[in-house]
């Protein structure tokens, strides 16, 4: 039988909700039957759990004007057709940091109690977090002070020790320019 | 000594969207036969508040930092023995969603008998009949028939009223009522209100009821704390709230109760929703919905303030003290907040009006705006 998206009768282009392209050469798999996140759990070694979880932070401009709040997405994703579990730290599964400071605060803000904690990424999951930095930072308890003009990194990691040598961070740059400058970015 | 102390509560979910801050700092405390509310949009922490107190937050979440002192001892530092001892004892919790807090598999008066077996030492028969007294007290009527019925038997408003007995059942020092009343008519409502009140004078029981419906607090509170995204925002005895509300938030609560006789096309609404507790706005967090927000509330949290004084609360407030937590009160607004509050019939609380009048004219300061000098001629 053919499919509707096998045939030519749709028009497709970028407008939302129009369906996309089907990628018959992946597909996911799991034996519904077991609980595959506890198997997964004893039989996939941990180097290559780290290996096949991805995080990626991605902002939809480079630049941005002072002041205008900078949204960005960051992505968790589990390619392997299991369920991947990686264990953290603390129950603080990851965390986002501008310029290395976690949340954007120069102050520790959470507390996680000393435990373990555990990110459990299903098949093929990929978590999408969308968060916003307002161009602050926290200096205290009660005070935000704003970022200064010029290059900043926005990064995610999840927290294990040395996520970046295990391929658990992503980040990305992004740039805070003069109200004027982008204006005349803009024009161009 | 008060009590319940609750010092520096901080709660947080850890989940895979973020850490989510339910409670952030809170201190309160509720002396021996006060009726404390705790009022807010929904979001803003009030049942999570009440579920720490009884140590039932369940994972993901974690009470982070902070003491909860019952009568000199704190609830943190307790073992999961000594505290079955004081739940639903010593400390009792009338819960949101009756159904869910109903084991469907066993008899209404089976769950009521239970606890008092358990507490109070009762033998099944001494039980059952201070079962039966205890329906029959919150209004369900042919108590007796009704001992053996299942919860799925029970409408909604008579699970209400059967979680209402299960709580009643110990004489508990401290209720914590959340929203009681949200499933009940308005008749059965009052008779309600009217039982807990009459519980809390009979036996120097005192309450901590959450709601969002200000006429309740109103009715039933000595003191209130408001809350908002997790942090209380004002804390006051209840008639210097409704007759002189200093956070904007409040104002914006108050101006939200629909009045008869009101002209108005709309009702008046505070725009926008509650931020989301994994990401709170910087400052203080009221401030993407504040009428009178200037750039230092972007960068400023405040902290509770003596509105008179712009002193920040000292430990736990006095139960006359009026706090809120505005920047207005430290002088770092330039343009101050303006509101009036119009007091249409001062015999009656309900009849209270705080209304933002004109968030663009920002002529008055605080010391102007605190009443409407034509209203205090009418009183």
């Amino acid at each position: 039988m053919r499919r509707i998206y096998e045939s030519d009768a749709l028009h497709r282009d970028d407008e939302p909700f129009t369906p996309r392209e089907k990628d018959s050469s992946y597909k996911i798999q799991a034996m519904r039957s077991v609980d595959s996140t506890a198997l997964s759990r004893r039989v996939l070694p941990q180097g290559l759990r780290h290996r096949a979880v991805s995080v990626t932070v991605s902002t939809p401009q480079e630049e941005y004007a002072v002041g205008e709040p900078i949204p960005f997405r960051v992505t968790l994703r589990n390619p392997l057709p299991v369920p991947v579990a990686i264990p953290t730290r603390s129950p603080l599964l990851w965390a986002w940091k501008v310029d290395g400071f976690a949340e954007a605060a120069e102050i520790q803000l959470h507390d996680p109690p000393d435990e373990e904690g555990e990110l459990v990424l299903d098949r093929g999951e990929r978590k999408r977090v969308t968060k916003r930095w307002d161009q602050l930072f926290r200096v205290s308890d009660s005070e935000w002070e704003p970022a200064e003009p010029g290059e900043h990194t926005i990064s995610a990691e999840i927290n294990v020790e040395d996520p970046v040598g295990k391929g658990l961070a992503g980040e990305t740059t992004v740039r805070i320019v003069p109200e004027e400058e982008a204006e005349r970015t803009e024009t161009e | 000594m008060s009590l319940i102390e609750v010092n520096d509560l901080t709660v947080k979910f850890y989940t895979k969207e973020g850490v989510v801050t339910a409670v952030d700092d809170l201190s309160y405390r509720i002396e021996r036969g006060e009726k404390f509310g705790v009022v807010g949009e929904s979001g803003a922490g009030k049942s999570v508040t009440a579920l720490s107190l009884m140590r039932l937050i369940e994972s993901p979440g974690r009470i982070e930092s902070g003491e909860i002192l019952f009568k000199g001892e704190d609830l943190l530092q307790m073992s999961e023995e000594e505290l079955r001892e004081i739940r639903g004892n010593e400390i009792a919790m009338i819960f949101q969603d009756a159904q869910t807090a109903l084991n469907p598999v066993y008899t209404v008066g089976e769950q009521i008998s239970e606890a008092i077996r358990h507490h109070l030492d009762y033998d099944d028969e001494e039980a059952k009949e201070r079962t039966i007294q205890l329906l029959d007290r919150v209004g369900i009527p042919e108590a007796e028939a009704r001992y053996s019925d299942y919860p799925h038997e029970f409408s909604g408003g008579m699970q209400q009223r059967a979680v209402i007995a299960m709580a009643l059942s110990c004489d508990p020092d401290l209720l914590l009522c959340d929203e009681p009343t949200t499933a009940l008519d308005v008749t059965i409502e009052a008779q309600i209100l009217e039982e807990i009140e009459e519980l809390a004078d009979e036996f120097d029981t005192a309450i901590q009821l959450i709601t969002h419906d200000l006429g309740v607090v109103a009715e039933v509170c000595d003191r209130v704390m408001v809350m908002y995204a997790g942090k209380p925002v004002e804390k006051a005895p209840v008639e210097d709230l409704y007759y002189d509300p200093k956070h904007p938030y409040t104002v914006g609560l108050m101006s939200s109760i629909p009045r008869i006789g009101d002209e108005r096309e709309r009702l008046q609404t505070i725009p926008g929703t509650m931020p989301d507790l994994v990401e709170l706005p910087s400052g203080c967090s009221f401030h993407p919905r504040c009428p009178f927000a200037e750039e230092a509330c972007t960068r400023k949290e405040p902290p509770l303030l003596d509105p008179e004084t712009g002193e920040p609360e000292r430990g736990l407030e006095s139960p006359t003290e009026h706090t809120a937590a505005c920047l207005e009160y430290t002088g770092a607004l330039k343009e101050g907040v303006d509101y009036s509050v119009e007091i249409r019939d001062p015999d009656a609380d309900d009849d209270t009006e705080a209304a933002v009048a004109n968030p663009n004219a920002r002529s008055h300061r605080r010391t102007e705006s605190n009443a409407n000098p034509e209203s205090e001629s009418d009183d």
